[in-house]
């Protein structure tokens, strides 16, 4: 077997480099401890329900958990949720929890510095147009019926025209065509309606 | 920073107008209401429980995305509205219009509250110990009845603290306009107009830009839609507020900002949630509401402006920052810097 020059290994050992790798090694270990790593685990939950289910709070990313092995204690990233490892199934309630009290809280501008804070980075991890559009009460609209069948068309007071949903146009089903109603009407995104109730007639302008 | 103090809060309401003036004493003036649907009414329904008093309510011009939600309003609160201040221009055999104002009229006719015209030399709202007052500018009883389009004779709202006017609310009006009604009484702020988009910044641009360096506001709020077709806010009527050192906040972001974001639907700051009132039902929000509080005299703005402007500066092109030329080292607006 021969070898080359270049792949031949380097046996010139500097001692006095070693000696001072080592050392210097030491002292770093001596003044900076190093740290205990903390893992980071992903909650696969993106809804966290509120009122029963009836309302979900929706969150744009899983949360990040991060645990500390000496207490055997995690934390939701960003959140200001601490619990204990064995109560990880309460952490739904902990999310929501914790929503409820910094939105109730920034509602009645109560929130401290540091909440204000949370609150923010809270805000980028939440639907919370999806929540409030969720929870807000149906607003009194006035329309007149334009068409009933094939498709259901109304024409609100404020002149915009809207195809109804069969599961909403069936509300109006005892209207005729150029009726005018008064109505309390659940609006969703982009003003979509979801439901009509407490329907009454107008008078024709 | 709460507490008995008055304070105004622009709404984050899409393409639409609305701003709520909060008296040291919980009563609520509303300038414009917003489109149906709007986030106002949520907030106002929610609030049943201790509701708070409608000192008035002034409509600038009668046209759906100032007034669309006065019907929800009234139907909800009309025990507690005291007064509604809106033009005469209203066509009566328009039945769009007739429609828009016929839960408002009923509630009148009930006895509930008056509808006052809205015309320059009214006071909506003084307190002698604040030494504040908010009144009408424009437009006179004749512009008023004259009127054949609702835009050139929105109202000029003006709210003044000892004798300095702080702000001014013209609805739709041209900036040009703008500026002559307020003489030499500069305000602070200026709301709009027109979603950022005055009329005559496009037909007359040399007139639109001498009137903005006569006004040269310290800031601009801008209560524009994502999803608006009209171009609003114009890039032309940012810059040369901008170049006076006027920082320009828009409620919404619009896809000259940053078309990916849109896509996305990520919020640069969500200034409603953040300030505790409720969001719109469409659009991205790029400042979201924006909210100024009156002390000794002077207007100080929320404590979420640093984080707003942080966050802008991360976009791809933010046109309240120069747009483009931002990227390139461009020097901040004086007002930002």
């Amino acid at each position: 077997m021969t070898y080359s020059a270049a792949d031949r290994p380097d046996t010139q050992i500097d001692f006095r480099q070693e000696v001072a790798r080592g050392l210097r090694s030491q002292l770093v270990a001596r003044q900076e401890p190093a740290k205990v790593e903390r893992p980071r685990y992903m909650f696969r939950q993106r809804y966290v329900p509120i009122e029963g289910g009836r309302l979900l709070l929706r969150l744009t990313a899983f949360p990040q958990l991060e645990v500390d092995p000496a207490t055997m204690e995690f934390e939701a990233v960003n959140w200001g949720v601490r619990l204990p490892c064995s109560k990880a199934e309460e952490l739904p309630k902990m999310l929501a929890r914790r929503f409820l009290d910094l939105f109730s809280k920034a509602d009645a501008e109560m929130l401290s510095t540091e909440e204000e804070a949370c609150w923010l980075k809270v805000l980028d991890q939440v639907d919370f147009t999806a929540f409030c559009i969720d929870r807000a009460a149906p607003h009194y609209l006035e329309g007149t019926l334009l068409q009933l069948e094939p498709i259901c068309r109304v024409e609100w007071h404020d002149g915009v025209r809207q195809k109804l949903d069969g599961s909403v146009a069936c509300t109006l089903q005892s209207l005729y065509p150029g009726d005018r109603f008064g109505a309390y009407v659940k609006l969703g995104r982009d003003n979509v309606v979801r439901f009509i109730e407490r329907l009454v007639l107008l008078p024709s302008v | 920073m709460n507490g008995a103090r008055l304070r105004v809060d622009f709404w984050d309401v899409a393409q639409a107008d609305c701003s709520v003036v909060t008296l040291p004493d919980g009563r609520l003036i509303i300038i414009d209401v917003g489109r149906v649907g709007s986030p106002l009414v949520d907030w106002l329904n929610e609030r049943r429980g201790a509701p708070p008093e409608i000192e008035s309510i002034v409509l600038t011009h009668n046209h759906v995305d100032h007034a669309g939600a006065l019907c929800s309003i009234v139907a909800e609160h009309k025990r507690r509205i005291r007064a509604i201040w809106m033009l005469a221009d209203r066509n009566a055999s328009d039945l769009r219009e007739m429609s828009l104002f016929r839960c408002a009229e009923q509630a009148q006719r009930e006895g509930c509250f008056p509808i006052r015209r809205l015309e320059a030399g009214q006071i909506i709202w003084s307190d002698s110990g604040l030494d504040a007052s908010l009144r009408v500018i424009h437009p006179s009883f004749t512009e008023n009845i004259q009127a054949t389009s609702p835009n050139p004779t929105s109202g000029l709202v003006l709210f003044e603290s000892a004798g300095c006017p702080l702000i001014a609310w013209p609805g739709d009006l041209d900036i040009t306009r703008v500026a002559e009604k307020c003489g030499s009484g500069t305000p602070w702020l200026l709301f709009g107009p027109h979603h950022g988009g005055p009329t005559d910044i496009k037909t007359s641009k040399i007139a639109a830009s001498e009137a903005i360096h006569r006004l040269s506001p310290r800031r601009v709020f801008i209560s524009v839609g994502t999803k608006n077709s009209y171009s609003h806010p114009r890039p032309r009527y940012i810059q040369t507020l901008g170049n006076d050192g006027c920082h320009v906040l828009c409620s919404q972001l619009t896809q000259r900002c940053e078309m990916e974001r849109i896509r996305d639907e990520a919020h640069v700051f969500q200034g409603s949630a953040a300030l505790g009132l409720r969001p719109p039902r469409s659009g991205v929000s790029c400042r979201g509401s924006w909210r100024v509080y009156l002390h000794d005299g002077r207007l100080i703005p929320d404590q979420f402006d640093s984080i707003h402007l942080e966050r802008i500066a991360k976009l791809r092109r933010p046109q309240c920052l120069y747009g483009r030329r931002w990227r390139r080292g461009i020097e901040l607006p004086k007002a930002v810097a």
